[in-house]
């Protein structure tokens, strides 16, 4: 990077800090830091709810996943809609009517304190550990990319979304969230511009669809349904439904941002932007990354896009094996050109049988670098057990640092920061409101009085810990190995449970806590089995946990005495 | 909720349905896209 990338980099997070600080001056109290004194318009309320699932790794690993996979993601959002429907129809009144700080304190007034704290206990393993990956995953792309160490990048990553939500809470974290939101919203889409200009002049939009589409990458809709396939239309629709409902309905750090709306309409009116925008975003962002993938049909794509990774490769102690695999792979590449021009060339000679020759050598010049790239990281598995043999992550960043002209670049990435920035502070913040309202207050009452500067302080104290908590995690989180992927699935292996409790409580009411405790016992322990012994996709986690909780609940209150079963609310 | 309010809500989530509809369609024809 220019000294100018670099400047506009701490120019531009400097003041995002300012600018969070300044935010959350003057009055604060417990409703200003828990909830930003539910006085957010619905504007804010989408912006925020958009930025906190959106995290860095969203930005940097969304194009990668579009450049080696297509556009097939995009079906994981299909239940987003859905889910924020059911969303302002059923939870949003609850949770504005109580007046709740966290979405676990309504399971008490429903059921009873065991079943909230279950339920709470949930939320603080899976977003506790989360939280330090949502710090590291980002950390060590850009170790790698800067050439820092990744402890400098840990502690910056960290310490600049600490910096303003511990001294401003829910507030900070709202006004942040939808300055950087947008702004890195505005980034990406220059980002894309320079790319679509970067593609040969006389290659139209259409040429280059079709182009994308004749190699696979504007797979968009899968019809076949396939429960071991992660991404369809079954599984999205369904499987999706149910984990954005559980997601947004129940995870705190999103509900904590729909709760800070002034109005139960104003609430409504921002997930429901949510629900109107993030399937386009999604696929624009994709889409990104498939105008990368045609943009490396004319330009020799890197053989692997870690930069770290292929250097020690190159200069390893198998470099004869490597270079020679790179050699393979640059004259692939080649013959994939000349296929692209040469089915370019029929095309806008009306030739068919040109065409059709051309296709035929382009799927197989496309099989061959798949070939390469495969014996790539075969490679690397073998030389280097434990190194990251995933390169979707760098795929962005390698082309923004080739293409993107001086002061851009560090635009980018004052993005990617401030997108890890958006994740962070918003799950710290949920952290803190769980341990402080469901766990501290029903421990020791005398603690938190609801209100007032010593609550303040009790919730400044503990955000630190969790912050420390999730810095020192991302430190230590490279000598986990193979642990990192099983924290990144432990999210899906505990919310359909939690949503299982949830919709209980507001469709069933005929059932108990008692009952919804065992439901909820049973259904995490077939989750857990299904994880360890099956292969079905962790879509369907969520729709089995779910199911199992209500119909064992119900279960459970038929096979109990009449008088015993009824709900306190 | 008055009934005048339902009915804007349920437009709004008419609107929301719709979309997504939209939103499938140019998947599936996105996905028949070939040169």
């Amino acid at each position: 990077m220019s000294p100018l990338d670099w400047f506009l980099l701490v120019a531009t997070l400097a003041f995002f800090v300012g600018y969070g600080l300044w935010k959350c001056r003057g009055k604060n109290d417990v409703d200003e830091y828990m909830v930003a004194g539910r006085r957010m318009p619905w504007f804010m309320v989408g912006l925020s709810v958009m930025a906190t699932q959106a995290s860095a790794i969203t930005f940097l690993s969304t194009p990668g996943q579009g450049y080696a996979d297509g556009l097939r993601f995009v079906q994981f959002y299909f239940g987003l809609p859905l889910a924020m429907i059911v969303l302002c129809v059923t939870a949003i009144p609850i949770y504005h009517r109580l007046k709740v700080f966290t979405a676990y304190e309504y399971l008490e007034s429903r059921f009873d304190a065991r079943t909230r704290t279950l339920a709470a206990g949930l939320f603080l393993v899976q977003r506790g550990l989360a939280v330090g990956l949502t710090i590291y995953a980002p950390a060590l792309v850009l170790s790698v990319i800067l050439g820092l160490d990744i402890r400098w990048t840990v502690l910056l990553l960290g310490g600049l979304a600490v910096a303003y939500t511990i001294v401003g809470g829910s507030r900070a974290v709202s006004h942040t969230q939808a300055l950087q939101f947008t702004i890195i919203l505005v980034t990406m889409a220059v980002a894309a511009s320079v790319v679509a200009s970067a593609l040969p002049p006389g290659l139209s939009a259409g040429e280059a669809a079709g182009l994308a589409g004749t190699l696979g990458r504007l797979n968009a809709l899968e019809l076949r349904f396939d429960p071991n396939d992660r991404y369809n239309l079954w599984s999205g629709l369904l499987g999706g439904f149910f984990l954005q409902l559980s997601y947004f309905g129940t995870d705190q750090s999103q509900v904590g941002r729909y709760l800070t709306g002034r109005s139960i309409t104003e609430s409504r009116l921002g997930l429901l932007c949510n629900a109107f925008l993030k399937i386009p975003m999604q696929l624009a962002i994709l889409s990104l990354g498939v105008m990368l993938f045609v943009f490396y049909l004319f330009v020799t794509p890197p053989l692997f896009f870690h930069p770290g990774e292929a250097q020690r490769m190159q200069t390893g102690p198998a470099r004869t094996e490597w270079n020679a695999l790179d050699a393979r792979h640059k004259t692939a590449a080649g013959e994939r050109k000349a296929n692209v021009e040469a089915l370019l060339a029929a095309r806008r000679a009306g030739d068919e049988a040109a065409a059709e020759r051309a296709r035929t050598g382009l799927a197989a010049a496309q099989a061959e670098i798949s070939g390469t790239r495969g014996a790539a990281v075969a490679i690397l598995k073998r030389e280097r057990p434990g190194a990251t043999t995933s390169d979707t992550n760098y795929v962005f960043l390698t082309f923004v640092l080739a293409h993107l002209p001086a002061g851009l670049i560090g635009l980018v990435f004052a993005a990617i920061f401030a997108a890890s920035m958006n994740s962070t502070s918003a799950e710290l913040n949920a952290l803190t409101s769980t341990t402080v309202v469901d766990i501290v207050h029903r421990l020791a009452p005398g603690k938190f009085a609801g209100e007032g500067a010593a609550a303040v302080r009790l919730s400044r104290f503990v955000m630190a810990g969790w912050a420390g908590f999730a810095v020192l995690f991302a430190s230590f989180a490279a000598r986990l190995g193979s642990l990192i992927e099983a924290v990144n699935i432990l999210g899906s292996l505990f919310y359909g449970t939690i949503l299982g409790i949830f919709l209980a409580a507001f469709y069933v009411r005929k059932v108990g806590g008692p009952a919804v405790f065992v439901g909820a016992l049973v259904a995490e322990t077939c989750v857990l089995a299904c994880f360890a012994f099956t292969k079905i996709g962790f879509l369907w986690y969520n729709l089995i946990g779910c199911v199992l909780v209500v119909l064992v609940a119900l279960l459970v209150t038929a096979m109990r005495p009449a008088g015993r079963t009824a709900s306190p609310a | 909720m008055s009934r005048g309010e339902r009915m804007r809500w349920g437009v709004l989530y008419a609107l929301v349905v719709f979309e997504l509809a939209l939103i499938l369609l140019l998947c599936g024809a996105l996905t028949r896209i070939r040169l």
